[in-house]
């Protein structure tokens, strides 16, 4: 895997995360 | 006309599992993958995310105001939400095509799912396990297919067998109904589905490089061929096309599901935060489980070379042929083969239940039936439709019913969908339907991009499908004459589904004027 590779990686994988947790906090935080 | 009280999500967590449960399918793990992998490998990743904010969140938010507005009105599909937006004597019969996909899609989704089903218990049982080719394991598929009688299967019995589980376990979860059917098997299903492909991402990272003499065969090498960009590919417009295709695909927006999920919110309730939250969900099922569990580990068992040719032969040669072989040389494979085959058939069940609720809200919605009439109603016409699919699945049924119904109709669909929306009921009133009870704000730039960008990308796919199916399935170059004749039955079928549901609209609307509610 290149340098680049490991970068596009992290930065889908990262605002995946990001927008999932932050939508799923958001419900959860609601539901309470 | 009886008139019967619409059921409603019974929680806010249910409506968004459900909604994720629709949108991850079989494609999250084995279309998306190849897509990647085919397209330029990260480089695939900036034309997939650009379609994910232009075309497929806005169609999303779309589709659940559309909805969420019909709902309120009494009706829980399309045709009655079309004459929302537009109130004019054509546009129910537009809307009939938001019945008419689920419903036809429904056909030969549900025998792909029980394939699934019936591969975990291979897995387990071990019945597979000794055939170390790909072409056995093609000939183990088409056995089991019916397509060719050999040694492992001498008919189509286990097919049918696991076919009537399937049928049988879908029919159940509609019969109970949204918020204890739909809902129920969505809080059970989805978090497995998580727990699965969490188990199967652990092993695959597991694995490495099983095979020491070969360093290049590793899990990296895998995860490369995924995402090493390859920037020369954007050049290439069919890297967009395939961008595009495979969000508008893993999403199911624009198919008439959405709106029907939608029509069981209340009025009071947000859709802007369960639209992303269903998008972010989906992306991590699709992106973050997808992309790490079936290329990865065929490229760290069977080298990058032979992974390319597995990935160019297409997603059911990579879950159905390939995988297989990997199980068998990897420690307690069939308990591994029979997580992988079951996470595909959960995939699986919670987007087949929402693909037939359309046809069942419709008849309880329009022509008031109770839940137990309309759904022996459906089921019956669903079970005859599925027949011709399982036994002429060698004479191109399934591809012809699917280029129709998943290539043509759906991208024409929300096509229509996002030009009543944006340009007919108008941006200003379709905005304040969207962000009413918004528990999210929207930032403003979306107005622009559903009422310009999302129609033209549309309008892109469905010409771009067309000219490059043309010739090979509009005008069947090629094909023989008994193939022929199954592919003009698909399209017999096709359409008298079409002009039955357009009939079905007619009486309902006439019924209606009849006796006002």
């Amino acid at each position: 895997m290149t340098k680049n590779g490991y970068i596009f990686m992290i930065l889908g994988w990262g605002i995946i995360i990001v927008l999932a947790a932050f939508s799923m906090y958001k419900v959860l935080r609601k539901k309470r | 006309m009886v008139n019967h009280i619409r059921d409603h999500w019974a929680t806010k967590i249910g409506l968004i599992l459900a909604l994720a449960g629709n949108a991850i399918g079989l494609g999250n793990f084995l279309r998306f993958p190849v897509q990647a992998a085919q397209n330029g490998g990260g480089a695939f990743m900036i034309p997939y995310f650009l379609a994910l904010v232009l075309l497929g969140l806005p169609l999303m938010w779309v589709d659940l105001a559309v909805g969420r507005m019909g709902g309120v009105h009494g009706h829980g599909t399309t045709p009655g939400m079309m004459e929302l937006l537009w109130k004019n004597r054509v546009s129910k019969y537009l809307g009939v095509l938001g019945i008419f996909i689920p419903l036809s899609i429904f056909m030969y989704y549900c025998y792909i799912e029980s394939w699934t089903l019936a591969y975990s218990f291979f897995s387990l049982t071990g019945k597979y396990f000794g055939n170390t080719s790909q072409e056995a394991m093609r000939q183990f598929l088409h056995g089991y297919q019916g397509l060719e009688s050999n040694s492992f299967f001498s008919g189509i019995g286990y097919a049918y067998l696991f076919f009537l589980i399937t049928f049988a376990i879908n029919t159940y979860v509609i019969a109970k109904g949204v918020s204890a059917g739909i809902e129920k098997l969505a809080k059970v299903a989805m978090p497995l589905l998580f727990i699965f492909a969490i188990i199967l991402v652990v092993r695959v990272f597991m694995v490495g490089t099983p095979d020491p003499a070969y360093p290049d065969r590793s899990v990296w090498t895998g995860l490369g061929f995924i995402w090493n960009p390859d920037f020369s590919r954007l050049k290439d417009a069919k890297v967009w096309l395939a961008a595009a295709g495979q969000i508008f695909f893993t999403l199911s927006c624009g198919w008439g599901i959405i709106q029907t999920y939608a029509s069981y919110i209340k009025r009071d309730e947000d859709i802007a935060l369960s639209g992303l939250a269903t998008v972010s969900t989906n992306e991590f099922a699709e992106v973050i489980c997808g992309g790490t569990i079936a290329i990865p580990i065929a490229c760290a068992f069977f080298g990058l070379v032979a992974t390319q040719a597995i990935a160019a032969g297409g997603a059911f040669n990579l879950g159905f042929q390939a995988m297989p072989l990997i199980f068998q040389q990897m420690p307690a494979g069939q308990i591994f083969g029979a997580i992988w085959f079951l996470l595909l058939f959960i995939a699986g069940i919670t987007s087949s239940v929402a693909l037939m609720q359309p046809a069942v809200a419709f008849l309880k919605d329009e022509f008031g039936l109770s839940q137990k009439k309309t759904v022996l109603i459906c089921m019956v016409f669903l079970f005859i439709g599925c027949q011709p699919v399982i036994f002429l699945l060698g004479r191109g049924f399934l591809d012809e019913m699917d280029f129709w119904s998943g290539t043509v109709a759906l991208p024409l669909f929300a096509l229509i969908e996002s030009i009543l929306f944006a340009w007919i009921f108008g941006m200003k009133k379709g905005w304040n339907e969207l962000t009413h009870a918004a528990e999210i704000r929207i930032p403003i730039i979306f107005k622009f991009i559903i009422k310009y960008v999302t129609p033209i990308y549309l309008l892109i796919l469905f010409v771009a499908w067309i000219w490059q199916h043309a010739p090979r399935v509009i005008w069947m170059d090629g094909i023989e004459y008994e193939t022929k004749c199954c592919m003009w039955g698909a399209r017999a079928l096709l359409i008298f589904i079409f002009v039955l549901f357009a009939i079905l609209v007619k009486i309902a609307w006439a019924r209606k004027k009849r006796v006002p509610a």
